[in-house]
């Protein structure tokens, strides 16, 4: 499962229904180093252990600010 | 291709990631012949990619000038060339495309002012995420909302009866590109210009809309004399709740038969 789908699947987000389904959950998320903390209980999934640290935005798309 | 028959969406992808996608926005991405896009994650840009039939970002223009004015003239003028090459284009900026978000507005206005076919489709900006998560009615004592720098510059006059809204609060003074530093001086400065309105000890609020699903909001209540205290990011809008009662005109409540 990637990244992607984890979060197309999150995004129908409702009380904790989703975790049920992907059995994986966003845990923290850090805007002082901009990461994410996900939880995967997904077994031999390669992708994802648990406790994987993603580097969001800080390394790959700044977040623009406009006016 | 003639300029009428040329197409372009301005549309917005909300905040919270993939979540805030509105229908009319997938649609609009996933027809268009090309997708430019200005977002603030990249899970929605590799979204983006995959419901497109072609998409290019954004990001290197805006981070490529010292001004983010100088960058927005360059994404106006970017947007404005691609519509040359292609008959049908879909920008997409995170937010609501238009709201504190002047680029693909600009583009816009000047796109349809030589004849092209022109939409822009809102999506919820960070000032929605707010009334939502604050479970605030900004229709029931009136809401003033201003940009940090222009309040403080042009020393903007606001009703103490009903809410202000001061956006990119970590962001004033700086009319460059995001960075990790707060101008303090600036903040201070702030804080005596908003001290003439409220007391001290004015509750204030921090907020943050949350990006992701399942991650809760940021919401740091304090003081106002505490304001540079505070952990701003540029994401940081600040929120004071209404301190005095509506002025009611008795004598216009009368006029008007709604006593």
């Amino acid at each position: 499962m990637s990244l992607l789908q984890i979060f197309e699947e999150l995004a129908e987000d409702c009380f904790d229904t989703c975790e049920a389904n992907i059995d994986c959950v966003i845990e923290t998320f850090s805007s002082s180093d901009d990461s994410l903390k996900i939880r995967s209980n997904i077994s031999n999934n390669n992708i994802f252990g648990d406790m994987v640290l993603v580097n969001s935005f800080a390394d790959t798309v700044k977040s623009p600010v406009f006016s | 291709m003639s300029r009428k028959t040329k197409k372009i969406i301005l549309c917005g992808t909300g905040i919270k990631c993939i979540s805030h996608v509105t229908v009319e926005t997938k649609a609009a991405v996933k027809k268009a012949d090309l997708v430019l896009y200005l977002v603030n994650e990249p899970i929605i840009e590799q979204w983006i990619q995959k419901q497109a039939k072609e998409a290019t970002s954004l990001s290197d223009l805006y981070f490529s000038h010292s001004k983010r004015k100088e960058s927005y003239t360059a994404i106006k003028n970017k947007i404005l060339s691609t519509l040359e090459k292609y008959g049908f284009v879909c920008v997409v900026i995170y937010g609501h495309p238009t709201v504190f978000a002047s680029p693909g507005l600009d583009a816009i206005l000047e796109a349809k002012s030589l004849g092209v076919n022109c939409k822009i489709y809102p999506g919820i900006s960070a000032e929605d995420c707010l009334f939502s998560d604050l479970m605030i009615d900004p229709g029931s004592r009136g809401c003033y909302s201003v940009e940090a720098t222009e309040l403080l510059v042009c020393e903007k006059k606001f009703d103490t009866s009903s809410y202000l809204i001061i956006w990119q609060a970590g962001m004033i003074a700086n009319i460059g590109m995001p960075s990790g530093s707060i101008n303090l001086q600036a903040l201070e400065l702030l804080q005596s210009y908003l001290l003439k309105y409220y007391g001290p000890s004015h509750e204030v609020v921090l907020y943050e809309a949350s990006l992701y699903p399942k991650i809760e909001p940021k919401i740091v209540r304090f003081k106002l004399k505490e304001l540079v205290a505070q952990d701003l990011s540029t994401i940081s809008t600040l929120v004071f709740c209404p301190c005095s009662k509506n002025n009611i005109n008795q004598k216009t409540l009368s006029d008007l038969n709604l006593v």
